[in-house]
């Protein structure tokens, strides 16, 4: 009985966290596809629904009833695997996220996380980092020149930005004391981070761009050089599984620059529950990689790793260096 | 309820591992080892040591395996994976694994240590905990060990450099892959030569690159 009652908790806030980021991904293409459309001067899809709203759901009952193609000598159990490994990483990166002060529901306590771990920073970034093995087997199992290359590309370009994104927040960990992410943010009352740490920041903002590959470093899916890079072979609901974890990792990127820099749930105006509050700035930031995908253009490979291992990393250095002096 | 994980993790660990060994495809088996390493992370968890089993994930899940199947789809290791490595090794690899065997029965029989190993922590070690007894009580040995890291790190990036200058001859640019050691490869800074750039000002064919670098495998 005992164990129901620790369970049931668990369960039910499981299973908010995989619906609401199994939906998600519908309104953010229709938001994409229109931020594209109003920066190239043109409306966006519109037939479909109010301005286009339900295209999401036109597309996504397309992509469900396409037909489910698999290339002629693929690995088909690694072809089958890759999409699912693809999606449970960036799903699991949220059992560290809170979401909020625990809250008070008839007279017990819950907290707004899964786990609030103490090591919550850490397993972020390790979990997300286990979600290139989706995109190595999808380029492997494939058995396709385009394929495999674009999953080359995406190994060397996960490997070399975890480098400078993981040291871009020990600035943040020194200020707080600690690697859970409550004490992260609760260290921000009064200041974000953003103020003691522009650079961080920076270096974490631009590497995480690169470790979700989205544009400037979407190299890995380059439709012009590499058809649409490991995910060429994929199509129907094994191709939108692909999509969906972009998606997620995107959110997940959002929620940790507001967690990081910007207060996450603090300072909330007194109209908001923080939750919502937390979630606009994260709303604010899926924006802004939205407008930079229809901004900024492609960098060439070498220029990426060059900017990866010579600029983004010895900032990342600097920025724990001045860190430390500052607090001492 | 531990117990049972804890059946259920060492079942899936030995068994994932056995399928390291057995695996006819050196991507399977890498893949296996990549499960059996998080079903190690997990034990680390049940045993009370959450920094561990992160650290686990993070340096063998996300940095060596990815780097071994990076190497393993560089390099077309398919046929050389079901030759021998040492002829007629059978035996010697079986009186190896018995001496194994024999040690770690010895050990678990005898030493009356290892049984405290196995024991869960009293309380779970924070991370200032740990940083405590890195920097301050084994100062000196955590400072060799990265001493030692950085000279393999420096000699791996001398041996890459090696390579760049033998580069001056063109075929070695059309053939990245090939008549290198496997090691050397894995060092981030050769990653940009291997793959083929498109880049107008770096002189090198571009569309020889893909043909050789393992996207045939059969």
């Amino acid at each position: 009985m005992e164990s129901i009652i620790v369970i049931l908790p668990l369960l039910v806030k499981m299973g908010i966290v995989v619906a609401v980021l199994l939906l998600l991904p519908l309104p953010l293409t229709w938001l994409e596809r229109k931020i594209a459309a109003h920066i190239q001067q043109r409306p966006g899809p519109m037939r479909v629904g109010w301005h286009g709203l339900l295209q999401p759901l036109a597309d996504a009952i397309k992509l469900l009833t396409k037909e489910d193609h698999i290339p002629m000598d693929a690995d088909r159990l690694l072809f089958k695997m890759a999409p699912v490994v693809a999606l449970v990483p960036p799903f699991v990166v949220f059992v560290a996220i809170p979401f909020g002060e625990p809250v008070q529901i008839f007279g017990s306590s819950y907290t707004l996380a899964l786990s609030d771990m103490n090591v919550g920073l850490l397993f972020i970034l390790a979990v997300s980092g286990i979600g290139v093995f989706g995109v190595i087997l999808a380029g492997w199992a494939s058995n396709s020149k385009y394929a495999v290359l674009g999953s080359l590309r995406s190994i060397a370009q996960m490997i070399s930005y975890e480098i400078p994104m993981g040291f871009s927040v020990i600035g943040v960990v020194m200020l707080a004391g600690s690697m859970n992410l409550s004490d992260i943010v609760h260290a921000q009352d009064g200041l974000w981070n953003i103020v003691y740490q522009p650079i961080g920041f920076f270096v974490f903002f631009v590497a995480g761009l690169a470790e979700a590959q989205r544009i400037p470093f979407d190299l890995p899916e380059a439709e012009g050089d590499l058809g649409a890079g490991y995910h060429t072979e994929y199509s129907g609901i094994r191709f939108s599984l692909f999509m969906l974890a972009e998606y997620v990792v995107m959110v997940v990127l959002a929620l940790l620059n507001a967690l990081l820099f910007f207060g996450g749930w603090l300072g909330a105006p007194p109209f908001l529950p923080p939750a919502l509050w937390l979630l606009l700035k994260t709303g604010f930031f899926i924006w802004v990689f939205m407008w930079f995908r229809f901004t900024f253009p492609r960098y060439r490979y070498d220029q990426l790793m060059s900017i990866g291992w010579k600029v983004l990393l010895p900032l990342s250095l600097l920025n724990i260096l001045i860190s430390g002096i500052f607090m001492f | 309820m531990e117990r049972e994980f804890f059946l259920l993790l060492a079942t899936v660990a030995t068994g994932s591992g056995f399928l390291v060994v057995v695996a006819k495809d050196p991507i399977h088996s890498a893949l296996a080892l990549v499960a059996c390493f998080v079903q190690i992370a997990a034990l680390f968890i049940l045993l009370g040591a959450p920094f561990l089993a992160v650290i686990q994930i993070f340096v063998y899940v996300g940095a060596v395996m990815v780097l071994f199947l990076f190497v393993i789809m560089m390099l077309n290791v398919r046929q050389e994976a079901l030759t021998r490595f040492i002829p007629s090794g059978a035996i010697a690899a079986f009186v190896v694994t018995l001496v194994l065997a024999v040690e770690m029965g010895l050990l678990l029989s005898w030493s009356s240590d290892l049984h405290q190993l196995m024991a869960p922590a009293a309380e779970p070690p924070s991370v200032n905990a740990l940083s405590l007894a890195l920097f301050q009580d084994y100062l000196l040995p955590f400072e060799v060990a990265s001493v030692i890291l950085l000279v393999a790190l420096v000699g791996a990036v001398i041996l890459a450099r090696d390579d760049e200058k033998a580069d001056a001859s063109p075929r070695r640019a059309l053939h990245p892959a090939q008549g290198r050691v496997p090691g050397r490869v894995a060092t981030p800074d050769t990653m940009p030569d291997i793959l083929p750039d498109n880049g107008p000002d770096t002189g090198r064919e571009p569309d020889n690159g893909p043909g050789t670098s393992g996207g045939m495998r059969r």
